[in-house]
Order: structure tokens, then C-alpha cells, then sequence
């Protein structure tokens, strides 16, 4: 049996759990939430993840229908002598390569796909930004 | 034999078909929002219309008519093809077993049977069924 019968919170707190332990070597992860002291090299790799949207359709009295969508900030920097392409590819590779493996994030969603992904394009070297968007349906009571 | 009767005898006995939970008879097309999770499988009756005929043989006055069953019913199933199989096959051997709805008609049959169609986890599909009976005035 597939549900797909969790809540925003778990179904955020289980998508930065994919990438923080589930990815090795990131450093830090968070969700719903900004850091106004930013972001020092101790938090590299990283990745914030924070609603965007979200819809709600009534399926029945006491179903609905939430299609979720979610931004992923990830970034990371390259130390002399690396590739920040490369690190940051395989960065973004990594998580949706979680996603894609888990798209029930832990028996909560029904479905979990990636809508679009976009960079920073280089304008912040060394460090390098991404976002990626995540489209979620799971179902509620309420 | 009258519409009316026919028509609440179906009712009668569709509530009966144990994986059914909810039949509601409705003039307008219902709004199935109203409804709880618990309320499924659920069958709308919706308001036939009614054709008259009559038979040569005795120029008794008979009326056919045609009723929309709209079926819904909720799966958390990855396929819904297994619940739909056997709502079909369970309203199909109702229909059969009370083939003269407790006698308020001369027939029933089902004549149609459409696809299923919805999307997770709400599905629905639609029963024709044609009622036959004779008209009272007639049988005087």
C-alpha cells in the first residue's frame, strides 16, 4: 500500500534528512529557515529547504489532496585546484539521486519528482549555488 | 408496479451489496466533497428518465427505465483495477439475484459498464441498468 499520508513538516524534515547524513560529506542542512549570520565555510556543502508553494484540493469530505512545492538551496565552494562544476554537479546529482530512489520520502508523500533545477551560473565563485525544485503530492486530512 | 417503487426497491437493494457502504438517489449530479472517507464505495442513483411502450400481445402499458448508477470509490492501492473488478462483479451479481427488485418490476438488467476512470485515490465508474415493469393504471 502506497498513502502518501504525512504532514509538511515531517515530509520537509525527511527530504533534508536525504541529504544530511544521507549524503556523505555535507556539512550542513536546515529547513524553514533563514540564516541572517550567513553561511561560513564550516557549512559547506549545505543546502536549505524551504516551501515555496503549496496547493491544497479537496478529494473528498475529509481528504485533500497537497501538492507541495519545494526549493532546495545547495551550495558548496572549490579549494585550489578543483573543479567547482564538478563539485557542484555532483552535489545536485546526489540529491536527486535521494529523491529519485525515496520519491515516498519515508512512506509520507505520494509522489516526489524534480521540477527544475537552476545555478548560480558561476557569479559567485568559488562557491556555487543551486536550486532545485521538488514537487510533492501527499494527502491530509486537513 | 410504479417508477417510484422500482426505483426505491434498487436503492433497497444495492444498500445491501456488503463492499458498498453509501447509495444515495439524487436528482442533480452530487457533490462528492460532501462525502467522508467512511462513505466510500458509494453508488449515485441519479433520476432516470422514463420511456414509455406498450406490448401488443395484451396493450399493456409498460415503461422502461434508464438509470445511471455513478459509482465512487476511494483506493490507496497503486492499481484500482482490483477494487473496480469487484465492485462491478458485486453490484453485477446483485443486479442478477434480484432480477425483479423484490417485485416492483418485470426486469432489471445491466447494460452497460464503463471504464474506471479518476485519479488516486478517488475513482469512479458508471452502471447503466434498464428497469422494465408494467404501469398499475394499465393492470386494472
Amino acid at each position: 500500500m502506497y498513502y502518501g499520508k504525512g504532514t509538511k513538516v515531517t515530509i520537509m524534515s525527511n527530504v533534508a534528512a536525504l541529504i544530511k547524513p544521507g549524503i556523505a560529506g555535507v556539512n550542513f542542512v536546515d529547513f524553514q529557515r533563514d540564516y541572517d549570520t550567513g553561511i561560513g565555510p564550516e557549512k559547506m556543502p549545505g543546502a536549505f529547504v524551504n516551501d515555496i508553494d503549496e496547493v491544497k484540493t479537496l478529494v473528498v469530505k475529509d481528504i485533500v489532496k497537497n501538492t507541495l512545492q519545494l526549493g532546495i538551496v545547495c551550495w558548496t565552494r572549490a579549494e585550489e585546484g578543483e573543479s567547482l562544476w564538478t563539485k557542484l554537479n555532483t552535489f545536485v546529482q546526489a540529491i536527486i539521486t535521494k529523491i529519485r530512489t525515496d520519491p515516498s520520502l519515508s512512506n509520507q508523500a505520494y509522489s516526489a519528482v524534480v521540477t527544475r533545477i537552476g545555478t548560480d551560473s558561476g557569479s559567485r565563485y568559488p562557491v556555487g549555488i543551486a536550486v532545485i525544485i521538488v514537487q510533492v503530492v501527499y494527502f491530509s486530512t486537513v | 408496479m410504479n417508477r417510484r417503487d422500482a426505483l426505491a426497491a434498487l436503492q433497497s437493494i444495492l444498500s445491501t451489496i456488503a463492499e458498498v457502504k453509501t447509495v444515495v438517489r439524487s436528482y442533480v449530479p452530487i457533490d462528492i466533497t460532501s462525502y467522508a472517507e467512511a462513505a466510500f464505495p458509494l453508488i449515485e442513483l441519479q433520476e432516470p428518465d422514463e420511456t414509455p411502450d406498450s406490448e401488443m400481445t395484451s396493450m399493456r402499458q409498460i415503461a422502461f427505465l434508464e438509470v445511471a448508477t455513478k459509482v465512487w470509490f476511494i483506493t490507496w492501492g497503486e492499481n484500482p483495477t482490483a477494487t473496480y473488478e469487484s465492485l462491478v462483479k458485486a453490484i453485477r451479481n446483485k443486479i442478477g439475484a434480484n432480477f425483479n427488485l423484490n417485485n416492483t418490476a418485470t426486469g432489471c438488467w445491466v447494460i452497460n459498464v464503463t471504464k474506471v476512470e479518476g485519479e488516486m485515490p478517488l475513482f469512479h465508474f458508471d452502471i447503466l441498468l434498464r428497469l422494465k415493469y408494467y404501469l398499475a393504471l394499465q393492470d386494472a
